[in-house]
């Protein structure tokens, strides 16, 4: 039978057949509706019954602010969309491409970037006016989540999300360890912090709790970044503006203070190796006088200390006295898919986020509201919860916050992440580390 | 007429492999297919992709960080495969010369840890790893004082999850060995008793080469693991500290989440590659003749 292929033959036949097929067209997507649906924008509720689409994955504020709204708009049924946070960003750019996307997602900076410029994200200017929102908001938050139209570039453009609740960065601090190490005062600057380091590791008191294992210490760099460069040629750079570079003294000195702190035995014990969930977990039970972290970090904080007395919050110390208020913070934000059908309602249900009640719901479960007129948003009922609101109006007032450093090119995190911990090691040196960095924004920004 | 006959025959046989066939291909060859496809463009998954040719493959292969990856996956097939079947074989060896009571006890303790969900292993590890972790803590006993995380450390994290893999590997490699031992020819042992061989000749010259088989099948399935692994680096190291940990397996999907699915689609096209270079390999051991 010299005519019959052998098995073998006859499958590789047709693996190279369909392999062959699939390799020479070009990749698609399903195509986002490029027509907006809501042609006209009013800030007009329709009074018949209808269902709106939330898929989020931070439970605050979700959870809490809809039913608010549902007090307001009794027609209106929210049905939230809960997904894994892991996965999230990958969830949303499939689910605002695909054919039945939700009217509103929470805002995920990589997720808006890739998919706003192929048309699946509603421009939210019009809405802007029409209710205001530029008086409501402070203008950096909204600048947040503006993006140009290829998506790269932060701070410009169209306005793609409105902030639902806002996190800042600053330095925790634990009372009793700050009056057993003798620190008569909290530090304002970034030398006054030095020397109360200097002062806890003295008196036997570890002086900053630090998990570098999963994001490399980020917050403590870019707190010390933010301060030493200053916040606008911080956030040029995180924003992605032409010419922006982080090769700056400022940066280099950050890491600079990164490796001696390591040098010094002013970190928690092997920082690379212990999560921040953990150094966050560790600090709340005592272990040090300080850790730099967010605004997200209340709840497990309030776990070990329901009377909110126990630890106090600052923004982070200025470079020199004078200096205006930095800090490290982004808007979890809410964005409308240009395929809803109830963008109105929609983008009142966002609107509501800006409203006293809201921010009452906010403040309550220990956040800080978007809204930080003192006549909207109520005070906050705890020491720790005080100081929070304080550090961040301070940074907010002198324009001074900063969005995440790793949000300045998709692959940053990662690049941040494993460079730290070569500074913290003394594997890297710091203004190596600072280059790596310029060149995977450059990488990103002038391809 | 006898001609026809077998031409028929032919059709009908590949009408019974046709829903298999079918099925392979929608699973399996499609979206290899589809991914070496997308290997060959620029793409972030929704808008147009950028024809990119062989571009992907050359930084796959000019990328120190990803070199020092694949260099990192081949380091973890000592721990992953040669030392579980080591293991296998001592352990193996030495629960079926004999009857012992509470067999299925030890099998059972040996092979737990293969049961357990990867992540659930690792976050544990990660625990036991961690300063003043329960490692840490019982050096203390004896008096040697480490103030460091073993994952913390460039010189010691790599290892450190090596020790992890080999801990869910041999398990395995126990099992199978077990299996295969009870298929050999029991005369065989009476024989080489009769010759005056002891416990470790036995083991040599009966138990070792009757084993052949599952130690290929053992070293196959283990070299697989070592190359693809992602999700205990991923719940541990996350590739840290200062690149000390990364695996491919880890990069394809960081690259993924960066929405550089050219990339992410072309290394997994190399680490496919080799892991069917490394299987063929392993699998050769298994052959009998």
């Amino acid at each position: 039978m010299p005519s019959r292929p052998s098995p073998r033959t006859a499958a590789l036949v047709v693996s190279a057949t369909l392999v062959a097929a699939l390799t020479a067209c070009a990749p698609t997507a399903a195509e986002p509706g490029s027509t907006a649906s809501a042609t006209s924008y009013s800030t007009t509720v329709p009074s018949d019954p209808v269902t709106l689409t939330i898929a989020y994955c931070d439970r605050h504020p979700v959870e809490d602010l809809y039913e608010g709204f549902k007090v307001k708009y009794p027609n209106v049924t929210i049905n939230p969309q809960y997904q894994e946070c892991s996965n999230f960003s990958t969830d949303v750019v499939n689910q605002l491409t695909g054919a039945n996307p939700p009217d509103i997602v929470e805002y995920v900076d990589a997720a808006i970037q890739t998919t706003a410029p192929a048309g699946a994200v509603l421009d939210l200017a019009p809405y802007v006016e029409l209710y205001g929102w530029d008086t409501k908001f402070p203008t950096s938050q909204l600048q947040q989540l503006q993006l140009s139209s290829n998506g790269r570039v932060h701070g410009e453009g169209s306005q793609y999300g409105i902030p639902g609740g806002a996190s800042f960065v600053g330095a925790f601090y634990n009372k009793d360890l700050m009056t057993r190490a003798g620190i008569a005062a909290v530090p304002a600057t970034i030398a006054d912090f030095q020397a109360s380091l200097e002062q806890a590791k003295a008196a036997g008191v570890t002086p900053i709790a630090l998990g570098a294992q999963d994001d490399g210490g980020i917050h403590l760099w870019g707190a010390l970044a933010s301060s030493l460069m200053g916040a606008q040629a911080a956030q040029d750079w995180v924003n992605g503006k032409q010419g922006a570079t982080i090769a700056v003294d400022g940066a280099i000195q950050a890491a600079q203070y990164v490796a001696d702190w390591a040098n010094a035995g002013y970190f928690s014990p092997s920082p690379n190796g212990v999560s921040e969930n953990d150094a966050r977990a560790d600090f709340s039970r005592g272990s040090a006088l300080y850790t730099i972290d967010g605004s997200w970090s209340m709840s497990t904080l309030q776990m070990a200390d329901p009377a909110g007395e126990q630890f106090g919050f600052i923004h982070f110390p200025v470079n020199q006295a004078g200096d205006g208020a930095t800090g490290q913070g982004f808007t979890a934000g809410f964005a409308i898919s240009s395929k809803s059908p109830h963008a109105d309602i929609a983008a009142a249900f966002l609107d509501y986020l800006a409203s006293p009640e809201a921010a009452e719901i906010t403040v309550n479960i220990g956040m800080l509201p978007v809204n930080t007129d003192p006549a909207v948003a109520p005070a906050p009922k705890t020491f720790t919860a005080t100081g929070l609101r304080d550090g961040y109006n301070a940074a907010l007032a002198a324009n001074g916050i900063v969005t995440f450093f790793d949000h300045a090119s998709p692959t940053m995190h990662t690049t941040m992440t494993q460079g730290l911990q070569g500074v913290i090691s003394g594997q890297l040196a710091p203004s190596d580390f600072i280059a790596q960095l310029q060149a995977d924004w450059e990488a990103y920004h002038t391809s | 007429m006898q001609k026809s006959y077998r031409r028929r025959r032919q059709w009908v046989g590949l009408l019974f492999v046709a829903p298999a066939l079918l099925l392979y291909g929608a699973v399996i060859l499609v979206p290899a297919g589809k991914t070496i496809n997308l290997s060959l463009w620029q793409w972030d998954g929704v808008n147009t992709a950028t024809w990119r040719g062989l571009a992907n493959y050359v930084d796959v292969f000019t990328d120190a960080i990803l070199r020092g990856s694949i260099i990192h996956a081949l380091f973890l097939i000592l721990f992953f495969s040669f030392l579980p079947v080591l293991m296998g074989l001592v352990l193996a060896g030495l629960l079926t010369r004999r009857r012992w009571r509470g067999m299925a006890v030890w099998r059972l303790l040996f092979f737990l840890p293969q049961v357990m969900p990867l992540v659930a292993v690792g976050i544990m590890w990660r625990w036991m790893y961690a300063p003043q972790g329960i490692i840490n803590q019982v050096l203390g006993w004896f008096g040697i004082t480490r103030a460091d995380g073993w994952l913390g450390e460039a010189s010691t994290a790599l290892p450190a999850l090596g020790v992890v893999g080999a801990w869910v590997q041999t398990g395995l490699c126990m099992m199978l060995f077990i299996a295969g031992a009870g298929n050999i020819d029991r005369s065989l042992y009476e024989a080489a008793r009769l010759d005056g061989a002891g416990p470790v000749r036995e083991f040599l010259t009966v138990t070792l080469p009757g084993l052949r088989r599952e130690i290929g099948l053992a070293l196959t399935v283990t070299v697989i693991s070592a190359l693809a692994s992602f999700d205990l680096v991923f719940v541990t190291t996350g590739g840290g500290p200062f690149y000390a940990t990364t695996v491919p397996g880890l990069l394809v999907y960081q690259n993924l989440i960066a929405g550089d699915i050219g990339h992410a689609a072309a290394l997994a096209v190399v680490l496919s590659t080799i892991v069917v270079i490394a299987a063929v390999l392993a699998n050769r051991v298994g052959k009998t003749e």
